[in-house]
């Protein structure tokens, strides 16, 4: 016990003690787990930093250059584009069409809470709750299996082809869709609406009336959004035979075609920023980290009927260039299709040997995405300082011009070549740096963590030199007017301050990690994904349907942990 | 009563069309109260557990041929009393009566029903912001429509409903506003459209909770001239909250002073007293 009366002497001290038994904790802790989990992750430096990793990589790297550009090789890739843009517009619209039936009963000022509800009697807003309840799961469930496992799944129902990818984008997104309209829709000015209902108005008319006219910027806005997640998931879609560009990357990759494999990743990395540029163009916003969803503020000028007429006509275009207007798509007898494929698969294989031979692959799944995040904190931390603008830009924060213009231009390289590094690290997808990374380790789950390393560094690198840039300069011009150098600034002024949300961007990482970890297994980079390619390919539907469970009990306890260790921590 | 509303009134053709309309209360032999309130109260639960009665233990009486106007110091309730007499929210005790019956034995359609009866007027925030003025007035109509109906309404509205919007808007001196954008509108237009569209709904009440309170003193001096103006000539009852007693001393027969949820008065105008009206303001701190 402290006395009142030492208080004042004492406090500081032990503070700086529990800080440093804090941080001993911690790094035990955070040890003992690398330790626990690197057999399961397969961590293998020797395999990189060996003559025959590093020639792997230098290979690799001098057969990026030339890139191919034939044009026997370009009239190969055009229609594979074109495909991909088609792909990604029917994926949102689909996504939309899918969500809708879920979207009212998802708002929950419509079913059993806020004023809307209030006189309704005991029973009518118990049914409201359950509906709400069904909805939301339903939404929840579909989104947290990864597109690319749902893609597997459409495969061996529909058969290769960009039929599969459709279902796979728009299931995925639906409850992305679903979830945040929903939200969009709840958070609308309450008041008009109570006046509505005040006045004799239904909900159904409440909601097309008095919610929609309110939503709709923000609504469009964020499909626009979506339409930009699409297409980055469109991209990848090919490498598992759901239509669309990635089919031809994998393809160059095995036949170590790497001039190829260099056009191609320009053609996906120019595909996603081209969508990225439309969207943002339109809704007149920058792009926000992932997690902020609704990226609008600015009010969307596109009347209603210009917005459904461009979405009818993009539909109509892109469904006939994949050859998948309707007429088409029920000449495949996809219902038939689907009953023959539930016959088949249902009911799930609980086995009790089946279930534990998973176990291997989820422990690997675990430690992969474990591993991968603390490699890219390590890679991305040091980096995002000189991504910081306060940093490393001349006339800013801590002068480094100083007079001398050649310090200037070192400082300004300094900045745009890390923040093209994270640019291109976070460009190219988790799956396509396990294509790459597979040739230089050989496959298993160490070329999975290096792959998820690599992306999530770009991902977190600039997240971190963002937040960075964004903490109070005040203090850290008195650290650096005090004369401290640039790393006591970044040590002792940023950091500090920054921390809590550094952490926030990690922990949400780490769940986006385990996610991306569950698929990457596909291209043989380890983890559940192995299982679910090689159950697919051998026609054992009961099993793959039990990993799509296990699949989606993993994400929803790595967002449950997620969600706990970020509000423990703000 | 001299009032700038009383002249478009007597202009408005439509009104005999409204008035067959209307239940014959005012000749019935013994009329039930419009509103009742019997020992009403109502809890709100805050955070940190904190517990509110924003009405206790409220006794009233509303009929149809005497406007009344709830007074008292911000907090004594007015806005809850008014939301609970137009079955906008639950008494927590006691029961609320519209038309002698409770509140609390409506759901679904016939709560619908009996909403679309009662003009209600907020404050503020009445209109949905992104719709034309029209849409936002024939929203007034929805009681009596269904979803599809409403749908048709909204994007091929027929001439009929169009004149019907025209004609309420015309009452209420802003005929010119018909396809205007709602968030075009001043805070004086925006409350004659939400009176417009009460009017449409054909009440044989109207509420208000503070309905010119964003209003200039003049203006809102006219819009109570108004509402008193239709009130009478729909035979409908009128319930205002008002906190400018000058106003309500000016525009009503009958004041209730209401403070810290209980009615502290309930008296016509001329009996209540500047020393009750202190007492009903005063800063107490027992």
């Amino acid at each position: 016990m402290i006395r009142p009366a030492a208080a004042g002497s004492r406090v500081p001290s032990s503070a700086a003690a529990d800080f440093g038994r804090r941080l001993l904790l911690t790094t035990l802790a955070l040890g003992a787990s690398l330790a626990l989990t690197a057999r399961g992750a397969e961590i293998n430096p020797s395999a990189l930093f060996s003559y025959r990793g590093l020639h792997a990589v230098t290979q690799v790297l001098r057969g990026l250059w030339p890139p191919a550009l034939s044009v026997e090789f370009l009239s190969y890739v055009g229609p594979l584009v074109l495909q991909t843009l088609a792909l990604s517009l029917l994926g949102v619209l689909l996504a939309a069409i899918l969500a809708l039936p879920f979207i009212a009963f998802a708002t929950g000022t419509l079913t059993h809470w806020g004023a809307l509800v209030e006189m309704e009697s005991g029973e009518r807003r118990a049914l409201g709750r359950l509906l709400y309840a069904v909805s939301r799961t339903v939404l929840n469930v579909v989104r947290a299996v990864p597109e690319l496992a749902w893609a597997i799944v459409f495969v061996t129902v529909v058969g290769l082809g960009p039929l599969a990818g459709v279902l796979a984008l728009g299931v995925t997104y639906a409850g992305m869709v679903g979830k945040v309209i929903a939200e969009v829709l709840e958070s609308v000015d309450q008041r008009p609406l109570e006046a509505l209902a005040q006045a004799g108005a239904t909900r159904a008319q409440v909601l097309l009336f008095g919610i929609l006219p309110q939503a709709y910027p923000d609504a469009i806005s964020f499909m626009l959004y979506v339409w930009d997640c699409t297409m980055r998931a469109a991209v990848i879609l090919g490498i598992v035979g759901a239509g669309g560009v990635g089919y031809a990357l994998l393809v160059s990759v095995n036949t170590l075609a790497y001039g190829q494999v260099a056009t191609l990743l320009v053609v996906m990395l120019a595909l996603v920023a081209l969508t990225d540029m439309v969207s943002v163009a339109i809704r007149g916003a920058h792009v926000l980290p992932p997690g902020t969803h609704i990226a609008a503020r600015k009010r969307i000028a596109i009347p209603p009927w210009l917005s459904l007429s461009v979405a009818v006509i993009a539909a109509t275009a892109a469904a006939s260039y994949l050859g998948l207007q309707p007429w088409a798509i029920a000449a495949q007898q996809p219902l038939a299709h689907l009953a023959a494929w539930g016959a088949k698969a249902f009911p799930p294989d609980f086995s009790w040997g089946f279930v534990v031979s998973t176990l291997p692959a989820v422990w690997q799944t675990i430690a992969m995405a474990f591993w991968s995040i603390v490699l890219a904190v390590v890679l991305a931390w040091p980096l995002s300082i000189l991504a910081t603008s306060t940093v490393t830009l001349p006339g800013r924060l801590l002068e480094l011009d100083g007079g001398s213009p050649l310090r200037a231009a070192f400082g300004r390289a300094l900045y745009w070549g890390t923040r093209g590094l994270f640019s291109f690290l976070r460009a190219v997808p988790e799956i396509v740096w396990a294509l790459l990374a597979i040739v230089v380790v050989g496959p298993g789950a160490f070329a999975g963590v290096l792959a998820l390393a690599m992306h999530t560094t770009g991902v977190l690198g600039r997240l971190y030199a963002d937040v960075l840039e964004d903490t109070e300069t005040r203090p850290l011009e008195l650290l650096a007017g005090a004369g401290a150098r640039p790393t006591s600034v970044w040590l002792f002024g940023m950091l500090p301050a920054a921390l809590p949300q550094l952490l926030t961007h990690t922990i949400y990482r780490l769940e986006m990690n385990v996610r991306a970890a569950t698929v990457v297994g596909i291209v043989g980079a380890g983890g559940i994904g192995q299982m679910i390619y090689n159950d697919a390919q051998t026609y054992h539907y009961h099993a793959l349907v039990t990993l799509i469970i296990i699949t989606l009990a993993l994400v929803s306890a790595a967002d449950a942990i997620s969600s706990y260790l970020r509000r423990l921590i703000l | 009563m001299n009032s700038p509303g009383s002249a478009v009134v007597a202009g408005a053709e439509s009104r005999t069309n409204v008035r067959e309309l209307q239940p014959p209360v005012l000749h019935s032999p013994a009329p039930v109260p419009a509103f009742e309130a019997k020992g009403a109260t109502r809890v709100f639960h805050g955070r940190n557990g904190r517990v509110a009665r924003a009405v206790d233990g409220v006794t009233l009486k509303f009929v149809q041929a005497e406007p009344a106007a709830l007074i008292g110091p911000s907090g004594a309730g007015k806005t809850t009393l008014l939301r609970l007499l137009a079955g906008a929210i639950a008494a927590t005790e006691g029961d609320v009566l519209f038309e002698g019956q409770s509140w609390r034995s409506r759901d679904g359609a016939s709560l619908r029903e009996a909403r679309s009866r009662i003009g209600f007027i907020a404050q503020r925030h009445n209109l949905v912001d992104r719709l034309a003025v029209w849409q936002n007035v024939l929203a007034g109509r929805f009681g009596h429509m269904g979803t599809l109906g409403a749908a048709r309404m909204f994007v091929w509205p027929a001439q009929r409903e169009l004149d019907q919007a025209a004609d309420a808007l015309a009452r209420v001196g802003i005929a010119e506003l018909l396809h205007s954008r709602t968030d075009e509108l001043s805070g004086g237009q925006t409350q004659r459209v939400a009176i417009a569209r009460a009017l449409v709904q054909r009440p044989i009440a109207l509420l208000g909770d503070e309905p010119v309170a964003s209003l200039d003193p003049e203006m809102g001096s006219a819009v109570l001239a108004l509402l008193r103006d239709l009130a009478r000539t729909e035979g409908a009852a009128l319930i205002l909250s008002l906190h400018d007693v000058r106003l309500a001393r000016a525009h009503f027969p009958r004041l209730v002073g209401l403070r810290a949820g209980s009615v502290q008065f309930d008296l016509p105008t001329a009996l209540v007293t500047d020393d009750m009206l202190r007492d009903l303001y005063s800063v107490e701190t027992a």
